[in-house]
């Protein structure tokens, strides 16, 4: 007679435990950045005190103020720049490439996609030596263009990987019909195969922004003057040019994650699917 | 609108033969139907001749045009798909503006907004052109799968199995429907479909396929009436066709069918029927090709032993002394009961035979 509510209050239990878990999972997962975020706002004399305290009791924005002043608005619209050109042309070249893999014959079409899959897995760092020597060659060291054709070499075979599966996933109908209503195969990829691959595009495109975003070692490497400095690179520099300067540190990379979770928020709804539902009948 | 032509075309994936040195000419304006069970290269076909799949051997034409290397989006053809193929990110009527809007056809702005109000009003959805496929009912989006190929002018429409996810008074009605649409504006039109009542009530002529080859040609009259083989035969007909086989007695132009266990008459002439003799025949009897008979002379005595009703008909199964079970369509009004005797006169003109190695038919109705 008392099996209902003991049955509730276990499911309540199991809920209760589920939400504790959670919360201390994503405690722990946020943590870095939550201080970090609280340090940001801290006045410098207070950063180091002990006991440390998560909400400073005397919030400034001074350490923000401190990066407008030095020109940080530059750093971010080079990292803008070089991101943007990389997603761009990563999908635009990936999508082509992608495209020819999915819907047509062509002779060492598999060996092409082996050699794809073969590139993701070669490692950042040994490529760094020869691509230095590779865009000094064509004049593009310490350039946001040599920079940014530069991720997009590196990001295309994820790219192609990803969209090529999405492409395959396509109702291939939906071409043909297109086709010989009189479009051109180019015009097809344009006007049907693309406006239907947004979660694919999306997710690709992500995959190059946070790359490109978050890129230390390489822009390190391939750009040394101060006027193409990338965010990162410029972040770094807080950590030694004035000794531990852990305000304008944190505040700077708290300004450099906003853009990254504003663009993840702005595209979430494209990672939910259906996208081409109602288009053939199954 | 214009004429088409499969010269000798082959295709093959690989070992499956998907179609085999077929031969077919289409007059311009006709409604041909490629009938056929599943498999037999009907869709292999309207592929090839959109310009989907490439041909092994053999040529092409639509028109004088030899097309074997032609693109589709250059063959100037419409198609419905099995599966409609609506554009899932277009309104209805960005789908069905859709191919004016092609570069190739260059038709006005304007014009573009009358023609597909004007075909969304053939078709009763000009009260849906702003919504999207996936609000529409099944016979909602077949339509709009219509009307994107109506809004053309092509030179042939495509239709691959169109009706076969309607139900069944909306696929009547859209026989009709297209068969309307035919008579307007008298385009040259194929269509695949494995439900022979469409191909039948629709076309002009009829193509039908088995395993990937032409088995015959020919008006829906002779399809069904003239089956030119065994298979033809057997897959129309609403029911199945009672194959025997028996020696035929010939005597004049009249004939006898002798079985082992007993001799069935044939009441009436058949011109023909000089044909049979030496052979060693198939016959093929449909419910038509029997009738109730009153009469003894000429007729084969039975017992009912299965009445089953058919709509406004009933189908008498019956089983006659020498064991052989036949089936008669007979009115609805008649009254007969299991168990009891009758009658079962042969139709002449309905009677089938054919040759009993090769399957083909033997030309006895003259
Ligand atoms: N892309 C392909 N790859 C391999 N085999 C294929 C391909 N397309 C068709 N076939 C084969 O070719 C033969 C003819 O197929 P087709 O699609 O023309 O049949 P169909 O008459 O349209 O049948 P259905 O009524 O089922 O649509 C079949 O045996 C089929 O398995
Ligand atoms: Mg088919």
């Amino acid at each position: 007679m008392s099996g209902a509510p003991s049955w509730r209050a276990r499911r309540r239990t199991r809920l209760v435990t589920g939400a504790v878990v959670n919360t201390a999972i994503i405690l722990f997962a946020l943590f870095p950045i939550l201080w970090g975020l609280s340090t940001s706002f801290k006045p410098a004399d207070e950063i180091l005190r002990f006991p440390p305290e998560l909400i400073p009791s005397n919030p400034t924005l001074e350490n923000y103020a401190l990066l407008f002043r030095t020109g940080i608005e530059r750093f971010v619209l080079n990292s803008t720049i070089v991101s943007v050109a990389a997603v761009v042309g990563s999908l635009a070249i990936g999508s082509l490439a992608a495209y020819a893999m999915a819907r047509l014959a062509f002779r060492g079409r598999t060996t092409l996609m082996f050699a794809v899959v073969a590139l993701m897995s070669i490692p950042l760092p040994s490529l760094l030596v020869p691509t230095f020597t590779f865009l000094a060659n064509l004049g593009l060291i310490n350039s946001r263009t040599g920079l940014a054709l530069l991720y997009t070499a590196y990001q295309l075979p994820i790219v192609v990987w990803i969209l090529y599966g999405y492409f395959l996933s396509l109702p291939i109908e939906l071409e043909n019909a297109a086709r010989i209503d009189g479009y051109s195969r180019l015009e097809t990829l344009w006007k049907i195969v693309l406006p239907l691959s947004g979660p694919g595009l999306v997710a690709s495109g992500l995959f190059v922004l946070t790359f490109a975003w978050n890129d230390f070692v390489v822009a390190v490497v391939m750009i040394s003057s101060e006027d193409y400095k990338t965010l990162p690179v410029a972040i770094y520099g807080y950590l030694g040019f004035y000794g531990r300067e852990w305000g304008p540190l944190t505040a700077s990379a708290i300004l450099s994650i906003i853009p990254v979770i504003a663009v993840f928020v702005v595209f979430q709804r494209f990672f939910l699917g259906g996208m081409t539902s109602g288009g053939v009948k199954s | 609108m214009s004429s088409v032509h499969f010269e000798n075309v082959s295709k093959h994936f690989g070992n499956v033969v998907a179609l085999a040195d077929l031969d077919l000419h289409v007059e311009s304006g006709e409604f041909v139907s490629l009938l056929g069970p599943s498999g037999s290269g009907k869709s292999t076909t309207l592929n090839l001749l959109a310009g989907l799949l490439d041909a092994d051997e053999g040529a092409i034409r639509i028109g004088e045009r030899v097309v074997n290397h032609v693109s589709p989006d250059k063959r100037d053809i419409a198609m419905v798909f099995q599966s409609y193929a609506l554009y899932p990110h277009m309104t209805v009527f960005e789908n069905i503006a859709f191919p004016l809007k092609a570069r190739r056809s260059r038709v006005p702005k304007k014009e573009i907004e009358e023609r597909v109000t004007a075909v969304g009003e053939i078709l009763g959805v000009e009260a849906l052109l702003h919504r999207y496929p996936k609000e529409l009912s099944g016979g909602q989006q077949q339509r709009v799968a219509l009307g994107r190929a109506m809004v053309r002018d092509p030179k042939v429409f495509l239709l691959d199995e169109p009706l076969s996810n309607l139900d069944a008074r909306l696929r009547i009605r859209m026989r009709r429907d297209l068969k309307a649409l035919h008579d307007r504006i008298a385009s040259t039109i194929i269509y695949v479909t494995h439900d022979q009542a469409e191909a039948l009530s629709m076309s002009t002529r009829i193509a039908v396929f088995d395993r990937g080859r032409l088995q015959q040609f020919g008006t829906p009259f002779e399809i069904y009436n003239r089956p030119a083989n065994t298979f033809v035969a057997n897959f129309v007909g609403e029911r199945e066709i009672v194959f025997f086989e028996a020696t035929a007695r010939v005597d004049g132009d009249s004939l006898a069918i002798e079985t082992e266990a007993e001799t069935l008459p044939v009441a009436g002439k058949l011109p023909g029927a000089q044909r049979l003799t030496g052979h060693r025949a198939t016959f093929g009897l449909r419910a038509e090709s029997l009738r109730l008979a009153d009469e003894t002379e000429g007729t084969i005595p039975a017992v009912v032993s299965e009445v089953e009703p058919a709509g406004p008909d009933i189908i008498v199964f019956a089983t006659t002394a020498g064991g052989l079970d036949l089936s008669c369509r007979v009115d609805g009004g008649t009254a007969i009961a299991r168990g009891s005797p009758v009658r079962l006169a042969i139709v002449p003109d309905r009677l089938l035979a054919f040759d009993r190695e090769t399957g083909a038919a033997i030309a006895v109705h003259g």
